[in-house]
């Protein structure tokens, strides 16, 4: 496993050495921000929704893009990337020497900690208890950050129109049998169960097929602290799109900031009070030596 | 022949004005085709590159810019400096201007504009924007509370401008710790992209050099705004407080410098500075003109006493941040290529143009100079 550690990280040791001091009161600011705004703690994950896409099995046939159009009435473009249109999309990789190729299924990998609905603003993209990322078009301010959060680049915008919105796969999470692509598929490429489930299927054709896999691993199982779209791959996964990505939930990185803001607030509000205070003081006795002084 | 006197007209609309006017209502213009016929019709944005030029100019640069507002406000009412007073006003005004003009752009950039206010109902405690979101409300009102005595001089009303004096102590201790949070949230969006951002810029400590930058370049719009008064409108600064708040600029320079150089060493990544790629250069000449060439300038005991050079030290400190903070927002940031279009660049440049009116009218206006 050497490429799933990004050298970039390597500075939060730097961070957490310079913040030695701060983190015990970070630690207490800590119970003031809530960890985690969604909901998804409520149904242990292994029991979330998910999906498995086996990448070896995959035939390039397509059913899961019009599968996915129809139900939700999306209408027919010809994109080579996921669009306000598109959810879904397969890929072909091809090395250059033509020996490796693989499909790839994009689609929204409904993270286990979702840096977009980490980074949203007004809550609009939320975890739902069961899995699913989903988003409450209706609270949308339109400020794409859960764009630029987001690792898989997933939130797409409709940018033709005036006042656009975000547009993700929502894992069909209002569908009872759930996502309309898994159910489409003719192949064992998509499946769709519970996490635990599928990680334990997953690791059965590892184990069977020595070899086959690429690190005899999962992608998901652990990336950017987990996902419920798993994949296996006969190829790196890098090769097929995939951002390496360490175990650290991404919004975690921006967890420290956001616990030093209470500090932040009384700190700064209470030294600039002392310093009003003191100046003040010292500013008044000067006055009043210099009256003294002026007195014969 | 009889000679017939002509009446001399005297124009009333200098050339520079009927420039900026132009420029200003070419922002309109533009802007009002995005709100008719969408983002595509004036701008390169694209799924790739969602954030373009309206936040990484307008927001990342515009609200450092006004960050001289809270430094002075502190520096004068809270340190008790009081050789600062006569500069405080026409401060506050240009802070308070460029932050209307930030959240101007931010209404430009945002794709459902009119539900701004959401971010106070529909809040997320965990996303650094909704923080510089409720920050930078909040603080417009700081700012229009700090800044309005002249304007209620100006109209007479003296029993309200009696209230305002009462609370004026507590109001400017909430805007500096506003400023201090905003400024430093803006740092903290881009804490969640260490896959998209060039490891230069990418470090866990991007809000404490949001924060430092923001302060280094509050002060060096001070005294850039007190260089152009005293050119344009005749005021009258003098030197000690030039020399006073250069060095409040180096200080907080070196600081910077001292964080940067840390940071970079301590992660092991500043071999990265010479590795010859666009995004390197880039990072040198951000350091080197806004960071080393002020501190070098001010080093000098005889340039630092020199009011020509001071100015200079502060232009090359502002160009540096402009520098900083669009590197941060388009050069740090991976993606398709991404140059604005050039629509999209007439709504920044409109919004600053209207700015700069906003405050020359204010300057002839209002009573600047405090009783």
């Amino acid at each position: 496993m050497t490429n799933t550690t990004d050298p970039k990280l390597s500075r939060r040791d730097f961070l957490k050495a310079s913040l030695a001091g701060l983190g015990g009161l970070a630690l207490a600011a800590n119970q003031v921000v809530p960890a985690r705004a969604s909901s998804g703690e409520e149904l242990p994950l292994e029991d979330h929704w998910a999906l498995l896409y086996d990448a070896t099995q995959c035939s390039g046939c397509r059913e899961c893009e019009t599968a996915c159009k129809s139900y939700n009435k999306l209408p027919e473009e010809n994109v080579d990337d996921l669009s306000g249109n598109t959810f879904t999309l397969i890929k072909l990789y091809q090395s250059d020497d033509g020996k490796q190729k693989s499909f790839r299924k994009y689609q929204c990998m409904h993270c286990v900690d979702p840096a977009c609905a980490a980074s949203c603003p007004v809550s609009a993209l939320h975890k739902l208890e069961n899995g699913p990322v989903v988003y409450d078009a209706y609270k949308c301010i339109g400020c794409r950050y859960c764009m630029q959060a987001c690792a898989f680049g997933v939130p797409r915008y409709d940018w033709s129109l005036a006042y656009p919105f975000i547009r993700k796969c929502e894992m069909c999470y209002h569908r009872e049998t759930g996502p309309a692509c898994a159910e489409i598929c003719p192949k064992q490429a998509l499946t769709f169960g519970k996490r635990g489930d599928l990680l334990e299927i997953a690791k059965t054709r590892i184990a069977v097929n020595p070899g086959k896999y690429f690190e005899d691993r999962v992608y998901g199982e652990f990336e950017g602290g987990g996902t419920s779209v798993l994949i296996l791959s006969a190829i790196p996964f890098e090769a097929i799109g995939l951002p390496a990505l360490d175990a650290k939930p991404l919004p975690d990185r921006t967890q420290w900031a956001l616990n030093i803001v209470p500090l932040i607030f009384f700190g700064v509000g209470g030294a600039m009070s002392a310093v009003y205070q003191h100046t003040k003081r010292v500013t008044q006795n000067s006055i009043l030596r210099d009256n003294e002084e002026a007195k014969p | 022949m009889t000679n017939i006197t002509l009446p001399i007209v005297k124009r009333q609309v200098s050339l520079g004005t009927a420039i900026l006017m132009g420029l200003a209502a070419l922002g309109a213009f533009a802007a009002l085709f995005r709100f008719v016929d969408g983002f595509s019709k004036i701008s390169n944005l694209s799924d790739s590159r969602p954030w373009g030029i309206w936040i990484s100019f307008d927001l990342l640069v515009g609200v450092p810019i006004s960050a001289g507002a809270f430094i002075l406000a502190a520096t004068v009412h809270i340190f008790h400096m009081d050789k600062y007073r006569p500069i405080l006003r026409p401060t506050l005004l240009t802070g308070f201007l460029g932050y209307f003009m930030v959240i101007l752009a931010l209404l430009v950039d945002l794709g459902q504009p009119q539900r701004i206010w959401h971010i106070i109902i529909y809040q997320n405690l965990q996303s650094p924007l909704f923080l510089v979101g409720m920050c930078e409300m909040i603080y417009l009102i700081v700012l229009l509370l700090e800044f309005s005595p002249p304007v209620l001089e100006k109209l007479g009303w003296t029993t309200l401008l009696q209230y305002l004096r009462k609370i004026s102590i507590p109001v400017v201790i909430l805007g500096v710790t506003l400023s201090t949070m905003h400024q430093s949230s803006l740092g903290s969006l881009f804490l969640i992209v260490p896959f998209k951002m060039h490891p230069l810029w990418y470090t866990p400590l991007l809000p404490l050099i949001f924060l430092v930058s923001a302060i280094s370049v509050g002060f060096g719009m001070v005294l850039f705004e007190c260089a152009v008064s005293h050119q344009v409108f005749g005021g009258n600064v003098r030197k000690d407080i030039f020399e006073g708040l250069a060095k409040g600029m180096l200080i907080s320079l070196g600081i910077l410098l001292l964080i940067k150089l840390g940071d970079l060493i301590a992660a092991g990544e500043l071999g990265r500075v010479i590795e010859g790629s666009f995004q390197s250069a880039m990072y040198l000449l951000e350091n080197f003109v806004g960071i080393i060439l002020p501190i070098a300038i001010l080093l000098i005991p005889k340039l630092r006493k020199d009011i020509a050079w001071i100015f200079r030290a502060a232009l090359l400190t502002v160009i540096g941040l402009v520098i900083a903070r669009l590197n941060i927002g388009l050069v740090s940031m991976a993606g398709v290529p991404y140059v604005p279009h050039i629509l999209e660049l007439a709504v920044t440049v409109g919004l600053f143009s209207a700015g700069i009116l906003a405050f020359g009218y204010a300057m002839k206006n209002l009573p600047l100079e405090e009783a």
